[in-house]
C-alpha cells in the first residue's frame, strides 16, 4: 500500500506537468483556434533559458525565473501572435496546423544555436535544494520540487478557471474562436484578446517547461517534445475543450505511467516495449476511440467558406506553347545535370542525387496523402521504415529477391497505412494528424526494437539487385539509373491516379465534403485508398534507401521527427503537384551540400573551423526550410507552385506584348489565379478536367 | 471507360514490374557473414624493423603525398541524444600524432589528420562517403554512435580506427578497435567479481527497452550471474524509456534489497539513478560502465559516492602511471587538449594505426597495413588497453567463446568524494584478469600489460 501511495505521489508530480501542458494546449486551442504542437517547443525555450541562467551563470531562482517564464515566455507569444498567427485567424485548420509544425521543428533548432546542440546535464528546479526529500511515513518519498510542481500547477488551474468563468476577457477570449469576424462585428478588438491568450499561453508553456527540467537529468529538446505527446493526450481526453478534465487527464497519465512503472513486469517483450509506448498508445487510443472526438471537426470560422479556393496548378492552365517550353527546358537542366552527374561528379555528389532521388519517391507520398487528399499525415516517414524494413528482413533472412522484397513491403505497408487509415480518418484535420503522429511514435518506440523488424543491435542486412548482367552492387551510377526509373514509375502512377476516378473524388471532397457526398462521392473509400497508396509509395523510398545503403537502418532515416521535416519541407515548397516533391527532394541536397557547405564558408573566408565543426549545415537547413513554411497560410499550393505561377504570368504578359507588337491577339491573358486562364479560353480555366 | 483502361494500364505496369522484379537476384556480397576474416598465427607475421622508420620511399596510395601521410575523422559532435561530444577523439589523435611528427614522422613524413566531419548522430552514412569522395584519406577514423557508413568503409576497403562503441565492424577485417568485438550478451567474470569484493548477494539491472544493445547488456549481467553465482538477481528492468524517471525502480530495488545495481544506461540516466537512490535513502553501489568522466563525476559527487567504474584502458589515477598514459598526458598538454575517455581513445587508435604503418613498411599501403594489423595477437598499446587478439576478434563472439579473447580483465576506480581512487588493484598491476576457461571467480590474476 505505501509503494502504491509512493507512485500516486511521484505521478503527481509529473502529472501536474503533463496537465499543465495540456490545460495550456487546450487553452491555446480554445482561444486562437490553433492546435499548438510547438507547445512542447516553447516549453523548451523557457526550460534552457532557466539552466542557462540558474546553472551556467549561478544567477538567483527568482531572477532565472522572472526572465525565463515572466518575460521571455510571454514575449515569445507576442512574437508568435503578432508576427504569424493573427495572419492566420481565418486560415484553415490544416494551415495553422503546418505553421505550428513548422514551429515545432524551428523553434528547438534556433534556440539551439546560442544554448548548444547537446543536452545539458544537472538541471534545477523552482526552489532551492529540490532534491531534499520528506519522508512522511513509511516508504513515500516527496521531494521539494515535486511539491513546488503540484502547488504551482493548482495555483495556475485556479487562476484560469476564475478567468474564464468571471473575467470579460475570458469571456472575449471564448468569443474570438468562435468567430473572428463576427466577435469584431460586435465592436471587440480581436486582435487584442488573441494577443492576450497567446501571452497567457506562452507563459503557461514556459512554466511547464522551468518546471519539467528537473524531472530529467539534462534539458533536452527531446524530452520536451516526446512529453508533450503526454499532453495531447490529456488534451484529447478533455475533447479539446474542457480545462478541469484536460487538468484530470494530465495528472491521471502521470498517476498511470508510474503505476505502470511499477506494477508491469519488468522483464518482458510486453513490458520491455510497451512500457516506454505507454504515452503514445493512450494518445492513439484516445483519438481512436473517444466518442467527443469521433466526427468532429476543428474549431473553423463560420464565415471561412467566403473565401475563394486554391488556384488550380499553374501547369494545368498554362498555353501548349509554354508547357512545351517548361517541358524542353525541363528535359535540357535533366539532361544537364544527368550529364554531370554520370561523367563528372564526385563520389559525394553521386550520393547526393541517389538520395535526393530517393527521397523525391518518398516526398511523392506526402504529394498524395496532403496534396491530392487535403491530410496531414506525420508518420509517412514510418511507412517508409516499414517499407525499409521489411525489404531487409525478406532479402535477408528469408533469401527473397531484393526488389521482390520492396513490393511486398510496400504492399504491407500499403496494407498497414489502411489499417490506420480505417478508424483515424473518422476523426479527419488535426486528429488524424495527430493519432498518425501517435502511431509514428510508438512504431519509434515499440515496433522497431524488435529484432524481427529493426534488426536489433546491427540493423538487417539488404543486399543491391542483380538484373541480367547488370550488378547493381558494383556501380552506384547503376543504381542511380534504378532510383530514377522507379522514380519515373511512382511519378507515373501519382500522375495517373490525380487524373483518375480517385483523384477528381479527392478533388471534390477537398472542395466540399457534403457536396461530394450528395452525388454519391464515398469519402471514406476514397481517403483510405489515398492513404495506402500513400504508405506504399513512402515504403517503396524507404526499401529504396535501405537498399542504397545495404543496411535497415531505421534510427538515422526513418524515426518521426524526419517525416516531421519531411512534411514541412514538401508542404511548404509544394505538396499539390509531382515536381514540387522532386523540387523539395533536391533542394534539400542541394541546399545543405552548396549553399550551407561551400559557399557559406566560402564567404566566412574559408573559417575551417566552422566548416567542419561549427553549426551543423543540416540544422541550418531545417531551420530555414521550416521557416518556409510559414508561407503555406498564404500560399497553401507552396512557394514553388506560387512562383512557378508568377514566372508563368511574366512569361506570358511578354509573350502578349511581343504579339500585340506584331499585331496578333493573344488567346487568353491575364493572371493565373484560376479565375483567368493563360493561352486557353477562359471557360476551360481551372482545375484539369 | 476511360477510367477502366487506366486501371488496366496500372495493372498491367504492376504486373510488369512484379515480373521483371521476380526475374532479377541479389548480389552476394552484404550479408552479415559474408566477409573472410585474415588469418594469423600467434605472433606477428611481420617483423618490424626501427631502421626503416626514416626511410622515404615512393608510395602510391590515397592521402599519401611525399611530405604527408593523412588521415580523416568522422565523429558525432552533434549529439542530440546523449549529448556526448566525440569530436574529441581528434586530439587524441593530433596528440599522438604531434609525438611522432615531433620525433621527425614517420618514412620521411608527417602524420596529418586533415579533416573532421561531424555526423550530426544521423549522417554518418553522408559524412562518410563526403570524406571517402572528398577528403582521400589514408585511413579513417570513427568515433559514433549510429555507424551508418560503415558498410561504404568496408567496400572501400579503407583502414578504419573505430572508438568502439558500436559492433557494426565485425565481419570487415578492415576495421580496428580499442577494444575487440564486444558481445553485450556473452557472460563475463567482472561484475560477478565486483559482487562479491563488495560482500553484495543481490544484484539489481537498470537498462533501455528502447536500445538493444542495452537490452543485451542487461542480458549479459544476467548470464554472468547465471554463470558465476556470485549473487542473485533481485531487481530487473530492461524496459525503461530515454530520460525516464526512475522513482518507482529505486523502491522496487530497495525493498529487494538490492546492494549492488549493474547500469546498462547512459551517464545521465545514471545520474537520475544515483539521484533517486539518494532520495529515497537507498545505499547500493552504482555500477557505471559509462562513468569514466572526472568533470561528470566531480560535479556530482554525492550522487556518485561509491560507485564503481571501470574504464576500458588503465584509468589515469592508476599509480604508478603507466608510460603510455604519461605520454598522452604530455603530448595532449603540448597541443593544449585535456585528456578525457574519447580523448584516450584516440591515442590508442592512432597508435594503432601507426603500429600497422609500422608493421606495412616504408612501401606500406592500404592493404599491407591491414594485412600486418590482422597478425597481430595482443595488440595492448604497450599496456594501455587488454589484449587484443585481431586474428580472430573481427567476429561476433556470442555463440563463440573461441573468438573471444584469453583474458577477461579489467580495471577499476571508486567515486570517493568526487574523485576516482583506484581499487582491486596491485602495485604496477592495474588489471583484474580471468582466463575465459575459468569456471569461477575465485582466481583472478593481476597482471599489467606494459611491455619491459
Amino acid at each position: 500500500m505505501e509503494e502504491l501511495i509512493s507512485r500516486i505521489v511521484v505521478g503527481m508530480s509529473y502529472g501536474s506537468v503533463y496537465a499543465l501542458l495540456a490545460v495550456g494546449l487546450v487553452l491555446t486551442y480554445k482561444t486562437s483556434g490553433v492546435f499548438n504542437l510547438a507547445y512542447g517547443a516553447q516549453a523548451f525555450v523557457s526550460g534552457a533559458i532557466y539552466y542557462d541562467l540558474r546553472v551556467r551563470h549561478d544567477l538567483p531562482i527568482p531572477v532565472a525565473l522572472l526572465v525565463a517564464v515572466f518575460i521571455v515566455a510571454p514575449l515569445l507569444g507576442l512574437v508568435l501572435d503578432r508576427g504569424l498567427f493573427r495572419y492566420l485567424r481565418n486560415a484553415t485548420a490544416i494551415a495553422k496546423l503546418v505553421t505550428s509544425l513548422a514551429l515545432l521543428v524551428a523553434i528547438p533548432q534556433i534556440l539551439k544555436l546560442w544554448f548548444g546542440q547537446n543536452p545539458a546535464a544537472g538541471t534545477q528546479g523552482i526552489v532551492p535544494r529540490g532534491d531534499t526529500s520528506y519522508n512522511p511515513f513509511g516508504d513515500v518519498f516527496v521531494s521539494r520540487n515535486d511539491l513546488a510542481t503540484i502547488l504551482v500547477t493548482l495555483l495556475v488551474v485556479i487562476a484560469l478557471t476564475v478567468l474564464f468563468r468571471y473575467s470579460a476577457l475570458g469571456l472575449q477570449m471564448r468569443a474570438v474562436v468562435e468567430s473572428a469576424r463576427l466577435t469584431e462585428l460586435a465592436g471587440i478588438n480581436a486582435d487584442r484578446v488573441s494577443t492576450a491568450s497567446w501571452v497567457l499561453c506562452s507563459f503557461l508553456a514556459g512554466l511547464a517547461g522551468v518546471l519539467l527540467a528537473p524531472l530529467f537529468a539534462a534539458v533536452s529538446d527531446l524530452n520536451y517534445t516526446t512529453l508533450v505527446v503526454v499532453a495531447i493526450s490529456a488534451a484529447a481526453v478533455a475533447s479539446l475543450s474542457s480545462i478541469p478534465i484536460a487538468l484530470a487527464g494530465g495528472l491521471g497519465l502521470g498517476v498511470l505511467q508510474q503505476i505502470l512503472d511499477r506494477y508491469l513486469p519488468t522483464g518482458s517483450v510486453l513490458a520491455s516495449n510497451i512500457r516506454p509506448a505507454l504515452p503514445f498508445i493512450a494518445l492513439f487510443l484516445v483519438l481512436i476511440f473517444s466518442p467527443a472526438l469521433r466526427g468532429r471537426r476543428e474549431l473553423a470560422d463560420p464565415l471561412a467558406g467566403v473565401d475563394p479556393p486554391p488556384p488550380a496548378l499553374a501547369s494545368t492552365v498554362r498555353s501548349a506553347a509554354l508547357t512545351n517550353a517548361t517541358r524542353i527546358f525541363g528535359v535540357v537542366v535533366g539532361l544537364l545535370a544527368a550529364y554531370y552527374i554520370f561523367f563528372h561528379a564526385s563520389g559525394q555528389w553521386l550520393d547526393i542525387a541517389i538520395r535526393a532521388t530517393i527521397l523525391s519517391v518518398i516526398f511523392l507520398s506526402i504529394t498524395v496523402i496532403t496534396g491530392m487528399a487535403g491530410q496531414i499525415s506525420l508518420c509517412q516517414a514510418t511507412f517508409a521504415g516499414i517499407g525499409g524494413c521489411a525489404t531487409a528482413q525478406l532479402a535477408t533472412r528469408f533469401g527473397m529477391s531484393v526488389l521482390v522484397a520492396m513490393l511486398i513491403a510496400a504492399a504491407l505497408s500499403a496494407l498497414i497505412g489502411a489499417l490506420l487509415a480505417v478508424p483515424a480518418l473518422r476523426l479527419g484535420g488535426i486528429f488524424l494528424s495527430l493519432a498518425t503522429f501517435a502511431f509514428a511514435l510508438f512504431f519509434d518506440n515499440v515496433m522497431a526494437r524488435f529484432d524481427w523488424v529493426g534488426g536489433g543491435v546491427v540493423p538487417e542486412d539488404a543486399p543491391r539487385p542483380t538484373i541480367g548482367f547488370i550488378n547493381f552492387d558494383q556501380s552506384d551510377k547503376a543504381f542511380l539509373v534504378l532510383c530514377l526509373l522507379i522514380l519515373l514509375v511512382v511519378a507515373v502512377l501519382v500522375l495517373a491516379v490525380r487524373s483518375g476516378t480517385t483523384g477528381r473524388y479527392l478533388d471534390a471532397l477537398r472542395g466540399s465534403e457534403t457536396a461530394a457526398a450528395s452525388i454519391g462521392i464515398n469519402a471514406a473509400r476514397a481517403r483510405i485508398t489515398s492513404f495506402a497508396l500513400a504508405a506504399a509509395i513512402a515504403g517503396v523510398g524507404g526499401a529504396m534507401l535501405t537498399i542504397y545503403e545495404r543496411a535497415a537502418n531505421y534510427d538515422p532515416n526513418f524515426v518521426y521527427f524526419q517525416g516531421l521535416i519531411w512534411v514541412v519541407l514538401v508542404v511548404s515548397l509544394g505538396s499539390r503537384s509531382v515536381e514540387g516533391a522532386i523540387q523539395a527532394a533536391a533542394g534539400l541536397f542541394v541546399f545543405q551540400a552548396v549553399i550551407l557547405n561551400q559557399v557559406v564558408p566560402w564567404l566566412a573566408d574559408h573559417v575551417q573551423p566552422w566548416y567542419h565543426m561549427g553549426q551543423p549545415p543540416q540544422t541550418l537547413a531545417i531551420i530555414l526550410l521550416s521557416l518556409g513554411a510559414f508561407t503555406y497560410a498564404k500560399h497553401p499550393e507552396g512557394i514553388l507552385e506560387f512562383n512557378k505561377r508568377k514566372s508563368l504570368e511574366a512569361i506570358q504578359r511578354l509573350i502578349d506584348r511581343r504579339s500585340s507588337k506584331g499585331g496578333a491577339t493573344s488567346a487568353g491573358g491575364g493572371t493565373l489565379d484560376g479565375s483567368e486562364t493563360v493561352g486557353l479560353p477562359a471557360a476551360a480555366g481551372g482545375p484539369a478536367s | 471507360m476511360q477510367t477502366r483502361t487506366k486501371a488496366a494500364g496500372l495493372t498491367a505496369l504492376c504486373v510488369a514490374i512484379v515480373v521483371v522484379a521476380s526475374a532479377c537476384g541479389n548480389s552476394g556480397s552484404t550479408s552479415k557473414t559474408s566477409s573472410t576474416i585474415a588469418k594469423g598465427g600467434s605472433t606477428p607475421s611481420v617483423s618490424i624493423d626501427p631502421n626503416s622508420f626514416k626511410q622515404h620511399l615512393p608510395v602510391t596510395a590515397p592521402g599519401v603525398t611525399d611530405t604527408e601521410i593523412r588521415v580523416a575523422a568522422v565523429v558525432t559532435k552533434t549529439n542530440p541524444a546523449t549529448g556526448g561530444d566525440y569530436s574529441v577523439l581528434a586530439d587524441g589523435i593530433n596528440a599522438y600524432f604531434k609525438m611522432m611528427n615531433d620525433g621527425g614522422g614517420l618514412y620521411g613524413r608527417q602524420l596529418k589528420l586533415t579533416s573532421v566531419r561531424d555526423d550530426q548522430l544521423g549522417q554518418n552514412a553522408q559524412a562518410v562517403q563526403a570524406s571517402l569522395s572528398s577528403d582521400k584519406a589514408f585511413a579513417t577514423f570513427i568515433a559514433t554512435i549510429l555507424f551508418t557508413g560503415s558498410k561504404a568503409l568496408a567496400r572501400a576497403n579503407q583502414p578504419t580506427f573505430i572508438w568502439n562503441i558500436n559492433p557494426e565492424f565485425t565481419g570487415n577485417n578492415n576495421m580496428f578497435a580499442d577494444k575487440g568485438a564486444l558481445c553485450f550478451k556473452c557472460p563475463g567474470h567482472i561484475l560477478p567479481w565486483i559482487a562479491k569484493q563488495l560482500g553484495a548477494t543481490k544484484v539489481g539491472i537498470i537498462a533501455y527497452g528502447v536500445s538493444a544493445e542495452s537490452t543485451d547488456c542487461a542480458d549479459g549481467i544476467r548470464a554472468s550471474f547465471a554463470k558465476y553465482p556470485t549473487a542473485t538477481i533481485a531487481y530487473e528492468d530492461k524496459s525503461l524509456p530515454f530520460a525516464a524517471g526512475l522513482a518507482a525502480q529505486v523502491t522496487a530495488m530497495k525493498n529487494a534489497g538490492v546492494q549492488l545495481v549493474g547500469t546498462c544506461i547512459d551517464g545521465n540516466e545514471s545520474f537520475t539513478l544515483g539521484k533517486e537512490m539518494k532520495r529515497q535513502g537507498m545505499t547500493a553501489v552504482q555500477e557505471l560502465p559509462n562513468g569514466y568522466d572526472p568533470n561528470f563525476i566531480a560535479k556530482n559527487a554525492d550522487v556518485f559516492e561509491n560507485g564503481i567504474v571501470s574504464p576500458q584502458f588503465v584509468a589515469f589515477e592508476q599509480q604508478p602511471r603507466i608510460p603510455e598514459i604519461q605520454k598522452l598526458f604530455e603530448w595532449a598538454q603540448k597541443i593544449g587538449k585535456p585528456v578525457g575517455e574519447v580523448t584516450a581513445a584516440g591515442w590508442v587508435l592512432a597508435d594503432e594505426f601507426v603500429t600497422g604503418l609500422k608493421m606495412a613498411g616504408p612501401s606500406f599501403s592500404q592493404q599491407k597495413v591491414i594485412d600486418a594489423l590482422n597478425t597481430l595477437t595482443s595488440y595492448t598499446d604497450n599496456g594501455f588497453i587488454q589484449p587484443i587478439d585481431w586474428t580472430k576478434q573481427h567476429q561476433n563472439p556470442l555463440g563463440h567463446p573461441e573468438l573471444q579473447s584469453k583474458l577477461d580483465c579489467g580495471n577499476f576506480v571508486k567515486v570517493t568524494a568526487g574523485k576516482f581512487v583506484p581499487v582491486y588493484a596491485e602495485p604496477d598491476k592495474p588489471w583484474v584478469c580471468f582466463n575465459r576457461t575459468d569456471l569461477t571467480v575465485d582466481t583472478p590474476q593481476h597482471l599489467s600489460f606494459v611491455t619491459p
